[in-house]
């Protein structure tokens, strides 16, 4: 989100520049106290050689006039990122990946004579499935003997959460949403199990880093008595980290992939036909984006991001995500995107004034939202009002596709099995015309072999 | 030599948290002292393990190249 004069309201914390917006286009403006830094980031081959290995994003010097002019060495236009997506909306291997382009990042620059004066997670973004760091000015001068600057910073938005996620519970990695600045690392080595003690990596860079913390939090030091960190100890703490990350693994309790998904409720005919109407709505929307809430493993995002349509994946199970990530990449389905996100209780804006980080509604709407298979979870487990669903619709999208899944359906039946049924209007009827109020209905079709119909709808 | 003010974790400026480092090192994020100094202990154990490492990787290349060169 952008202010009246076009500053990007996230972007305020770095004295070396910031961003903005003119005309619908995002700039950077870069300042003159970060000149030495810039200049040597440009200058040395680190930029081409981590924007050519696509780590991070290109940019193009322009003669834009940034908002204060004054403080101004360049404007850089730097290429637009599809989607912008935050670390608590991402599974543990986007999460993995991202720590890990980070210290990638971090090797090279060592080797370039800079150094990553922070390490945020913010900084990264998936950019054709591949995590890529957006803060050009994220890079200073290295200067032999200094420590890192950002290994706290490190360690709180990517260590914890991943040891917390593989460690301990997937779903602590939503801490991230409360903790801005990442995971305080005293509430991350109390969580942990304590079998990590006896680990190396955890011990040293959760346990024992959260109790230096802890002991030196407000004492005086003379840091003159510590010894410098040599480059080469500085190179073995950057390696040592991407050992303990590669390390650290996720899998669903009890559970292999292959069997952890098992929609058995479409016979293989029905499906085939669900698959055929959803690519023939497509077909005749030809949207610019696509949001497929509800994704489960992500067949249908896949399938709408074929001709290179940009196509968010929403799931709430962070099993689905996982999964949906991982074919993702091994398949080459760059243009997906899959993030956890629970509908229920959707990303909020969060952050300075609530502006630093966008809700998921603000960073839309999408030109069409897929919606399979969800009515009935939202009316049932959430008792919504189908005129909520499509009112939070019609917020979210410009053209939908839905499908109605009638009361008869044996899903809906196993929900209600175990509670009471005070769903009097949930018939095609009804939610014909509490979505035609606000979506113009083009199209429907029952699907074959099934209960079931799709509809398509374009927002009045 | 610099003189630099090293912020606590919980962010406030306080006269106890003035210390002294060779290097004007402190970014705009606030590193935190505690953090700092495991840092230096951490990176003095794992430098030793690093460097035994890439000789072990030198020593492997090396033998390497002289199999293919055998065959």
């Amino acid at each position: 989100m952008s202010s009246s004069t076009g500053l990007v309201s996230g972007s305020f914390r770095d004295p070396s520049g910031f961003l903005f917006r003119q005309g619908g286009i995002l700039y950077r403006q870069v300042n003159l106290a970060y000149r030495e830094h810039y200049e040597a980031l440009m200058g040395s081959g680190l930029y081409e050689g981590l924007a050519g290995a696509g780590l991070l994003v290109p940019h193009e010097e322009t003669d834009v006039e940034g908002p204060r002019p004054q403080d101004s060495l360049v404007v850089i236009r730097p290429e637009p990122v599809p989607f912008v997506s935050y670390p608590y909306e991402w599974c543990f291997s986007q999460l993995k990946s991202a720590a890990l382009a980070t210290l990638e990042i971090q090797r090279r620059a060592l080797s370039f004579g800079m150094s990553l004066k922070d390490a945020s997670a913010y900084n990264i973004q998936f950019v054709r499935g591949k995590p890529v760091m957006i803060d050009t000015l994220s890079f200073e001068k290295y200067e032999e003997g200094r420590p890192w600057i950002a290994y706290s910073q490190f360690c709180r938005h990517f260590l914890a959460p991943l040891m917390l996620m593989s460690c301990r519970d997937i779903r602590l990695g939503q801490l991230m949403r409360v903790h801005i600045d990442g995971i305080p690392l005293d509430l991350t080595a109390s969580v942990l199990p304590f079998r990590t003690r006896f680990r190396f990596p955890a011990l040293i860079h959760i346990h024992l880093h959260a109790r230096s913390e802890k002991r030196y939090a407000d004492r005086q030091v003379d840091m003159e008595r510590l010894r410098r960190i040599s480059l080469h100890s500085f190179m073995g703490l950057v390696d040592n980290l991407q050992s303990a990350v590669r390390k650290l693994k996720w899998r669903p309790a009890g559970t292999e992939w292959a069997e952890y998904y098992d929609d058995t409720n479409y016979s293989d005919a029905a499906f085939g036909h669900k698959k055929r109407i959803v690519a023939d709505f497509l077909e005749r929307l030809r949207p610019e984006n696509v949001w497929d809430i509800g994704s489960n493993t992500g067949i249908f995002s896949r399938m709408a991001a074929l001709p290179g349509v940009p196509t968010v994946s929403l799931d709430v199970d962070p099993a689905c995500v996982e999964r949906n990530y991982l074919e993702c990449a091994k398949d080459g389905s760059v243009d997906v995107l899959p993030l956890l996100v629970d509908l229920f209780n959707p990303s909020p804006a969060i952050g300075w004034e609530l502006n630093e980080r966008l809700s998921i509604l603000e960073r839309g709407p999408a030109d069409t939202v897929l919606a399979l298979a969800l009515l009935h979870h939202l009316l049932i487990s959430n008792n919504l009002p189908l005129g909520r669903i499509s009112g939070f619709f019609s917020r979210m999208c410009k053209s939908l596709i839905i499908e109605f899944v009638p009361k008869g359906d044996s899903q809906v039946q196993r929900m209600l099995a175990s509670r009471e049924d005070v769903f009097a209007d949930y018939d095609r009827d009804n939610f014909e015309k509490e979505f035609g109020l606000r979506f113009e209905i083009l199209d429907r079709v029952d699907i074959e072999s099934s209960d079931r119909a799709l509809y398509l709808m374009r927002k009045r | 030599m610099q003189k630099a003010s090293i912020r606590p974790a919980d962010g406030k400026d306080s006269p106890v948290s003035t210390v002294l480092f060779p290097f004007h090192f402190l970014g705009y994020i606030g590193a935190g002292t505690g953090s700092l100094i495991i840092q230096v202990v951490i990176a003095a154990l794992v430098g030793g393990t690093f460097a035994l490492k890439l000789y072990w990787k030198r020593i492997k290349a090396f033998l390497k190249r002289g199999e293919e060169g055998e065959q």
